[in-house]
């Protein structure tokens, strides 16, 4: 396709401009510090989402109970920067036979994210350090009634 | 932003604030809840201590509790309440100590006093059968 005219100025305009900056064609991008911990403390809520899609799914009479708690995992990760919906289900090997041994492997997936968030929230920047905290603290929570 | 000591004296203030009302509401607890308040109360007396060592290694003043404080307990639903409400308020100190320094140390007993309390908070929840049971960010004011 023949470019036009007005592209053709346009092009000239931003090698212009570009021409001026003096920065290299290949800046490097700049990544937040944070960025690697909110996508690990992301990832670590997604594994507890899936894991209770996969009880629900197995056991939904334990519906009333564990809904309220899944909520929470989802504003988790919406607060972390994720906004897309959890759908995917754990390995139904991982969820356990019965009602009572789903709610114990939840209660220790809970326990072992509590940890590594409240671990992250010692390294992390003043910024994001509260929010992990605070998620770690929640988990902590979710152990205890679960 | 708020400092380091600042953190440290606000959430000392609020400890004392916390085992005068767990000495209230405690009054009014059956035997067996009872034993639970008492532990929350101990746990909050040895959180008191160790931020005056903290406070005093900094150089910073301690300040102690004050003369009394607005808190009436009518009966035991009252009292499970104002507990809920006395871990809810002091987790919102520790997540600003937590936003309030980088000695690793202090971030890290800071997470840990940020997650006992709001499991104590969870509990007194669990005992006056409030809904929900645990908050999706507990300390975030």
């Amino acid at each position: 396709m023949k470019p036009s005219r007005r592209s053709v100025l346009a092009a000239g305009v931003v090698g212009v401009a570009s021409a001026c900056t003096h920065r290299p064609r290949s800046a490097p991008t700049v990544v937040s510090p944070d960025m690697h911990l909110r996508t690990l403390a992301a990832d670590r809520e997604e594994a507890l989402l899936q894991l209770y899609n996969r009880v629900l799914h197995d056991f939904p009479l334990l519906a009333a109970e564990l809904q309220p708690l899944r909520a929470q995992h989802d504003e988790h990760r919406r607060l972390l920067g994720f906004t897309d919906a959890v759908t995917r289900l754990s390995p139904a090997a991982l969820a356990g036979r019965t009602p009572a041994e789903a709610k114990a492997r939840l209660a220790a997936l809970e326990k072992g994210v509590s940890a590594d968030h409240g671990a992250n929230a010692v390294t992390a920047t003043r910024a994001l350090a509260p929010l992990l905290a605070s998620l770690s603290a929640s988990e902590a929570c979710h152990a205890a009634v679960l | 932003m708020t400092s380091e000591a600042d953190a440290l004296s606000s959430l000392l203030a609020a400890e004392h604030a916390a085992i005068y009302a767990y000495g209230v509401l405690g009054a009014r607890l059956d035997e067996k809840t009872r034993a639970v308040a008492l532990a929350a109360f101990d746990q909050h007396r040895a959180q008191r201590e160790a931020l005056i060592v903290l406070l005093r290694a900094r150089g910073v003043d301690t300040p102690g509790p004050l003369g009394g404080y607005d808190v009436s307990v009518a009966d035991q639903l009252a009292a499970l309440r104002l507990a809920i409400r006395v871990e809810d308020e002091l987790g919102v100190r520790w997540r600003d100590l937590v936003g309030a320094t980088d000695d690793a140390a202090l971030r890290r007993l800071a997470v840990d006093g940020l997650q006992k309390g709001a499991v104590r908070g969870t509990r007194w929840r669990q005992l006056a059968k409030v809904s929900p049971l645990t908050e999706a960010f507990p300390g975030q004011p």
